[in-house]
């Protein structure tokens, strides 16, 4: 047994698609906090000479995530520690959305319902309903209508229970 | 007669299930892991319970989209019988095998306890050696099954409801629905009745001296089928 005696480890690099483009490689958004994406900074900064936006197409590794290289402070023009950009440069120039993911109205929301009562035994007595939802945002390159919609079908949303909306900011 | 237990990261029933299918039933049953994606040399599916994946995003959510299940999917559509408990049934759900979701419970409490279970459906190989009714554990926080009133007409009309939640001598009412399940469903199948999901634990109740062995009545079920081998 390759990774059976470790469950959840996350050990299993090997990468099957099976519905589409979920990863179940290690979690890799505390590997991208870490280092400023090089070719999301270089597309910055270009940008920033030309006035337009024209991204540079990302180098990907096998697991498909884009490969992150050691670069110095001196590759960026705006005189800033590689450390200081690292806290606030991360997806500051990807496009985020913003995915609401609700319980249809016709469901019984039990956890809402004790919200509710909470609320009123303290004192906010004119609250009749509590609904609980999910608030999940997405950092991506590529956040077109059709993308963000098998995104949500696929795995964020289950249809069956469920209501999505979302917004792109950023 | 092989069956293959699936494991995720987060499973906690698999050790049971292997133990009840091998040492209760007389079963060969092994771990697939889930990263695996092939069922090759198996007849049989038991997806068990347990909290995969953390229970991010949804029971079962992340699961569902594991590299097994498309085999589990293939292994499902070729009628071979599948049988998903607890987590494992959420698992279904997810994955499209079986319709409706699960929720969380009624009254949000962890319910963990012996219900009795009514068996509901002569259509299915499960059932073949259920003919009365079971007293079996359940153990979930998020077993409150649901579905549009459409579905629900045509798992009713069509036989495929499994199990209902029922007083020890078969009678149906609120007091005795553990999660405020619609219409007190504890189990259902698909439409060729080869894949089953249920909340209750059918491998925590194989052996009389852990009280009774009700749960080897459906697992049972899985002796009668001819192995490929």
């Amino acid at each position: 047994m390759a990774n059976g005696d470790r469950p959840g480890c996350g050990e299993d690099h090997e990468e099957v698609d099976v519905q589409g483009s979920f990863s179940h490689g290690f979690p890799s958004g505390f590997q991208r906090e870490i280092r400023p994406a090089r070719h999301a900074e270089q597309a910055r900064i270009r940008d920033a000479k030309k006035g337009k936006h024209e991204p540079e197409p990302a180098k990907h590794g096998q697991d498909g995530l884009p490969i992150f290289e050691k670069i110095g402070s001196h590759q960026f023009d705006n005189g800033m520690s590689p450390s200081s950009l690292d806290a606030i440069c991360h997806n500051r120039r990807m496009p985020k959305v913003r995915i609401y993911v609700t319980l249809k109205p016709a469901l019984l929301d039990s956890a809402g319902r004790t919200v509710t009562s909470s609320l009123q035994k303290l004192g906010f007595s004119d609250v009749e309903d509590t609904r609980i939802g999910k608030l999940i945002e997405v950092s991506m390159g590529d956040p077109t209508p059709e993308r963000v919609d098998a995104m949500c079908r696929k795995l964020l949303a289950n249809t069956v229970i469920e209501d999505y909306r979302y917004e792109v900011i950023g | 007669m092989k069956v293959a237990v699936i494991r995720f990261p987060g499973s906690n029933c698999d050790q049971d299930a292997l133990h009840a299918l091998r040492d209760q039933i007389g079963l060969g049953a092994d771990y697939v892991w889930h990263a695996d994606t092939s069922l090759a040399g198996f007849d049989a599916v038991f997806i068990p319970g347990g909290f995969s994946y953390g229970d991010y995003l949804r029971c079962g959510a992340v699961a569902s989209r594991a590299p097994i299940m498309g085999a589990v999917q293939e292994f499902a559509t070729a009628g071979k019988p599948v049988i998903g408990v607890c987590n494992g049934f959420q698992v279904l759900t997810e994955a499209g095998l079986l319709p409706g979701a699960l929720l969380l419970n009624e009254k949000e409490r962890f319910v963990c306890k012996d219900v009795s279970l009514r068996p509901e459906s002569r259509n299915s190989l499960w059932l073949s050696g259920v003919d009365k009714v079971l007293r079996i554990p359940i153990a979930h926080g998020e077993g409150r099954y649901t579905c549009d009133p459409e579905t629900l007409k045509i798992l009713n009309e069509e036989g495929r409801i499994a199990f209902r939640y029922c007083s020890p001598s078969g009678e149906l009412g609120s007091a005795w629905n553990p999660n405020g399940s619609l219409d007190h469903i504890a189990g259902i199948l698909n439409e060729k009745g080869n894949v089953l999901g249920m909340m209750p634990h059918p491998e925590r109740a194989c052996n009389a001296s852990f009280g009774n062995a009700d749960g080897a009545l459906i697992l049972k079920a899985l002796t009668l089928v001819n192995s490929r081998a």
